[in-house]
């Protein structure tokens, strides 16, 4: 029998989206200008106080920042990246971010995600666009028993009604806060 | 007096509780580890259910998941109802009800043993060759009638309300099977820090081990100490696949009485590992003589379990028919609890060895290079008939000497369990030594990277007893009377298999399909190697060269709810809503499935039908406004100093001149010249543009033109990325469009001089800062107004406050089909079909040829797309006014004539147009272009040929006067 273990659900957590597009050089002219350094490693993350940044493609870097500096964030990019060969493109309003805490999160994930996702295969500051379900989902580790989920919005509800199955046996929880 | 037969000390079971079931409806009581096919031989219950094709009465012939005999119905009602359960592997829980199979009015009076009598009439194939007259007797009389009659149990008929889940797993190593060998390769792989999933069918480890008396099982709590180390009990592996892809089968609750309701009834583990070890021992073979499947008639292994690990009294006197040591073991433990050993008939002549000695030193006669030639009982085996076999295998009497037994324990030698290592692509061998099947030596595909240990393997050495050496002895020689079973499950005879033979069938997989041997829900596991030899001998062949059939999985029967997991209602397929869903909600919308996006198709009012409503909405639309959520359509966002280039390559018009602020209609094309999507790009600033696709074609439009960038032309500086959920999309259409909108917009002339017809604009909506364009979908005066998709809803929520009070409505798609069917605007997919091309559609205005090159230009060259006759796109009007033609409705050119006649075309598009005031249509027609004004015919089913006229594809302000308003 599972051991029934706690496992909380933020169903939305408020964050500001951006992709940037660009080889390697542009994301260091990009970290250089945000302050923080993006990821050099292929599906990982970097964080800092003013944001995260993930690296899901080759030349795909995801950055999350506050709500309310998505706009600086964005001017920030524009100067510092004018001339160069990329693309910054907010996509707060495509993506939606679930943040998934307990012990019992990645057997929870493992429902539906064929990766693997034991802690020492995936840890924190380990990011990557995989599959939960029939939706594609970025997968990004925040802590050991922390890990964070975005999806499309129109795939949303149904990732979030799949977790809320595949956690039932851990006695899963919604909560409002992170 | 309850559990009459179970002995009073030893086994694995708890005595110090209870548990009540029903067989049959007759109340039985057991205890915790028992099975159900414990607890019925513990009550005396050895009569469990009637064979498939005959109706013989059947008991429980293995301890294990390889029972071909004892299968039941459990749990009565409608929706849990569960057919061919095996008991030897149901755990005895609180109010299990079960009952048997295939029998009528009841398992000791079942009519249906008739068949038993006329079984002349039903041979091997039988439904190939009788019932074959009259014909159409067939499907309606005698299939119907032969299924009723045979047959195991029933399917469930409602909805099966348990949960099941899906659990994806790596490993480092799984271990299959938890005997002495699965556990210590376990162990040794954990200790290495590696991380090891070990699973095994029982409800608890130690496989072999549990059937011996006083049994010990070593290494559980080193195994629950390592934290690597993931033991799955009541998990069966059902299937090997390709690249170490295991498919395990948990079942979590099955053995509950009162499941927690969070927890679902099975789960089925994906595994992906890197080495696998197979550890699944051996399955002892049953022998072959008349009246081998007579209830008490059993495995001698599985008599040793029901004796060691249940605690079972199988009988008063036991007859043990042996070729090998093995079944010694057996005899000395159910002498040790009581049961008389009337005889151990031993078909090898000279057995020698440590447990042949200890038998005989108990006193138990042993009846040496003898075999048992049959047995008689109505219910329960009562007699065996025991004859001297010669050297030659010969028999001198058929009838033999009659030793009385309640009991008889078979042991053929034992056949490694060899199932999924064959599943994983691993050949076999035949070991003469055990006559039996092992992994061969012939190396695996290099991605299946596994390794068998123990008894799977032919390591015996875990046994007491080793199986060899042993006497071949596949089918005791038989006079004509009588059936001695190979494939019990599927009533398959030693006579069957030789018939197949006699009429021809030589390879032994059409023998399989013949005979059905080895085709029952046991997948032959008892059967199949029995069935091979026998064929072998018979063609006096080695088996080697009979060769093997397949093992698929799954290896044990899966239940249809863990193959489909949490993929079932709600969660079957994903429902993609947009971000005005809910308002479309509150207006009454039904909807329609567009992909997987649920759209409003329209939005009826108080006693409107579909018809109703979709007139009223195209009449608002044109006389006042209306507003369709259009936020499905595919948005790709497009960056990069060469955007442009890529846009003239991409697209069949030209981009060089569009300047920012400006949209244009653009058409793509694959490279055979057919058209593949369509949309309006709008050019943000000169490294920047906004792509629009159909809803349908968003994902494949997004990833060929990602495949072109990066496969194509990586020299491109172009990114694109996908923005079709970043925005919401609502398109105010009509005459009253501008004022609706203009109340709400800020930072934004709407005037027609400064904001024209394939224009776009940034303003602020409602508050909300987004991108208006100019661009029209039905011909009307039209603003498009994006916004972020989160902020959708109330922007739309205040443009409905605006419109509604003016008498404009939402509209759904039936209405925006309609309204672009005035205009003749195509729909890709639907007036194309993969086989159109622009100059087929009359669209070579939108072929720039003198822009260069262009994805599709070659193709559109090609001497087929340039000839004449090609179908091409006309109005159809019917000139009755009044019939709405069918969609995909054949065109011809008179009414009169042979069927078929030449099809000249078909309708792409028909609705009624409230507009217009009569039913117009789309077609594609051979020569369409220069049929205008002809009349040709749509013959439609029990209806005379309809006239239609062909005009231009357009029906409504041919001169776009409304657009520009």
């Amino acid at each position: 029998m599972a051991e029934r273990a706690a496992l909380t659900i933020v169903p939305e957590v408020p964050l500001g989206k951006l992709v940037l597009r660009g080889a390697p050089d542009v994301a260091a002219t990009a970290g250089a200008a945000l302050g923080w350094s993006l990821p050099d490693r292929l599906n990982r993350a970097t964080a800092a106080d003013a944001g995260r940044a993930l690296r899901p493609g080759p030349d795909e870097y995801l950055l999350l920042v506050p709500p309310t500096t998505v706009e600086a964030t964005q001017d920030s990019l524009a100067r510092a990246l004018a001339g160069r060969h990329y693309a910054l493109v907010d996509v707060s309003a495509r993506l939606v971010a679930i943040e998934l805490a307990g012990v019992a999160v990645r057997d929870t994930l493992a429902a539906a995600c064929p990766l693997d996702l034991h802690p020492g295969a995936f840890g924190p500051e380990q990011a990557t666009r995989t599959l939960f379900g029939k939706a594609e989902i970025i997968l990004d580790c925040l802590e050991q028993a922390r890990l964070r989920l975005l999806t499309n919005r129109s795939f949303a509800p149904y990732v979030r009604r799949l977790l809320a199955e595949a956690g039932r046996e851990f006695a899963a929880a919604q909560s409002a806060v992170p | 007096m309850s559990q009459p037969f179970r002995l009073t000390a030893g086994g694995r079971i708890d005595r110090s509780q209870t548990i009540p079931f029903t067989f049959d409806g007759r109340s039985l009581t057991g205890h915790p580890g028992d099975t159900l096919a414990s607890a019925l031989l513990a009550n005396g219950v050895h009569l469990v259910g009637r064979s498939f094709k005959y109706h013989r009465p059947r008991g429980i012939m293995t301890a294990g998941s390889e029972e071909p005999n004892a299968l039941v119905q459990l749990a009565p009602e409608k929706s849990r109802t569960e057919p061919n359960a095996r008991a030897t592997v149901v755990e005895l829980k609180d109010g299990l009800a079960a009952r048997s199979q295939n029998r009528w009015p009841s398992l000791d009076v079942d009519l249906g043993q008739l068949n038993d009598l006329l079984s002349p009439l039903f041979p091997a194939g039988f439904y190939y060759k009788t019932f074959m007259w009259p014909k159409a007797f067939w499907e309606k009389v005698y299939e119907p009638r032969i299924r009723k009659i045979a047959g195991l149990g029933e399917a469930p008929s409602k909805p099966d309300p348990d949960r099941y889940l899906h659990r994806h797993a790596h490993c480092d190593v799984l271990v299959v099977g938890g005997g002495a060998a699965g556990i210590t390769a376990a162990l040794a792989a954990g200790r290495q820090g590696r991380r090891v999933i070990l699973c095994d069918e029982q409800p608890e480890l130690g496989g072999g081990l549990l059937s011996r008396a006083a049994a010990v099982v070593e290494g559980l709590d080193a195994l629950a100490a390592l934290p690597e180390v993931l033991v799955l009990t009541r998990t069966t592996c059902t299937g090997y696949y390709d690249h170490n892809y295991l498919v395990l089968l948990e079942r979590v609750t099955d053995h509950l009485a009162a499941p927690h309701p969070d927890l679902p009834r099975q789960r089925l583990w994906r595994v992906r590992a890197k080495e696998v070890v197979l550890a699944t021992g051996a399955l002892e073979r049953p022998l072959v003589f008349r009246g081998n499947d007579r209830p008490g008639v059993m495995l001698a292994s599985a008599a040793r379990t029901f004796v060691n690990r249940y605690a079972v009294k199988l009988g008063e006197r036991a007859v043990v028919f042996t070729n090998n040591d093995t079944a010694y073991a057996a005899a000395l433990d159910l002498h040790a609890a009581g049961i008389t050993i009337g005889c151990i008939v031993d078909a090898r002549p000279e057995p020698e060895g440590p447990l042949v000695a200890a038998a005989r030193e108990r006193g138990m006669r042993i009846r040496t290079g003898s075999v048992v030639t049959g047995t008689e009982g109505p219910r329960r085996v009562n007699q065996a008939a025991v004859a001297k076999l010669d050297d030659g295998g010969a028999i001198a009497g058929y009838l033999g000497e009659v030793e009385p037994c309640d009991l008889l324990l078979v042991s053929g030698g034992w056949n490694p369990n060899v199932g999924l290592f064959s599943q994983a692509r691993g050949k076999l061998r035949f070991d003469a030594a055990l006559q039996a099947f092992l992994p061969g030596e012939a190396p695996l595909p290099k991605e299946q990277r596994l390794r068998s240990v123990g008894a799977c393997a032919g390591d015996f050495s875990g046994f007491d007893a080793p199986p060899t050496p042993l006497r071949a002895l596949w089918a005791v020689p038989a006079d004509r009377s009588g059936k001695a079973f190979v494939d019990f499950q599927n009533d398959v005879t030693a006579k069957d298999l030789g018939l197949a033979l006699t009429e021809g069938f030589r390879s032994i997989e059409h023998v399989k399909r013949f005979t059905t041997t080895g085709m029952g829900t046991d997948q032959g596991k008892t059967s199949n190697v029995n069935a091979l030899a026998i064929v072998a001998e018979t063609l006096a062949k080695p088996v080697v060269e009979v060769g093997t059939t397949t093992f698929r999985p799954p290896y044990v029967p899966v239940t249809f709810g863990a193959l489909v997991g949490h993929s079932r209602g709600e969660l079957f397929d994903v429902e993609r809503r947009t971000p005005l869903h809910d308002l479309a909600v509150e207006r009454g919308a039904v909807f329609e499935d567009v992909g997987n996006w649920k759209r409003a198709r329209y939005f009826p009012r108080r006693g409107e039908d579909m018809h109703a409503a979709v007139a009223r909405e195209c009449r608002t639309v044109r006389e006042t406004g209306g507003i369709l959520d259009a936020s499905t359509l595919g948005k790709i966002d497009i960056q990069g100093r060469d955007a442009r280039t890529f846009l003239d390559r991409v697209y069949t018009n030209a981009w060089s001149k569009l300047a920012p602020g400006k949209c244009r209609y653009g058409l793509m094309l694959r490279d055979d010249g057919m058209v593949f999507d369509d949309g309006v790009t709008a050019c943000l600033d000169d490294r920047h543009f906004h792509m629009t696709t159909t809803t349908g074609g968003a994902p494949r439009v997004l990833a060929w033109l990602e495949d072109l960038l990066q496969t194509e032309w990586p020299d491109l500086e172009v990114y694109l990325t996908s923005v079709t959920e970043e925005w919401a999309t609502m398109a105010v259409n009509g005459p009253l469009a501008r004022s609706i909108i203009a109340p709400l917009v800020e930072d934004c002339d709407l005037g027609a001089d400064a904001f024209p017809h394939m224009a776009w604009r940034t303003a602020r909506i409602a508050g909300v800062q987004g991108r208006i364009f100019r661009i029209s979908f039905t011909g009307e005066l039209s603003f498009e107004v994006n916004v972020p998709a989160d902020r959708g809803a109330e922007v739309l929520a205040a443009l409905l406050a605006e419109s509604e009070p003016k008498g404009a409505t939402l509209y759904g798609t039936e209405t925006m089909h309609v309204l672009r069917a005035e205009k003749g605007f195509i729909i890709v997919g639907q007036e194309t079909d993969g086989t159109t091309t622009p100059i087929d559609l009359g669209m070579d205005w939108i072929i720039a040829e003198k822009k260069g090159d262009f994805i599709g230009k070659r193709g559109l060259a090609r001497p087929d797309l340039v000839v004449q006759g090609r179908k091409q796109l006309v109005g159809l009007l019917t000139t009755d006014q009044k019939t709405v033609l069918e969609e995909g409705a054949q065109v011809v050119e008179t009414p009169q004539g042979r069927v078929p006649r030449p099809m000249l075309g078909h309708v792409t598009s028909a609705y009624f147009s409230p507009n217009v005031g009569r039913p117009i249509a789309l077609a594609l027609i051979e020569g369409g272009h220069a049929r205008h004004g002809t009349t040709l015919y749509v013959p439609l089913p029990g209806r005379h040929p309809i006239p239609v006229e062909v005009t231009r594809p357009i029906f409504f302000d041919p001169d776009n006067a409304r657009l520009h308003g």
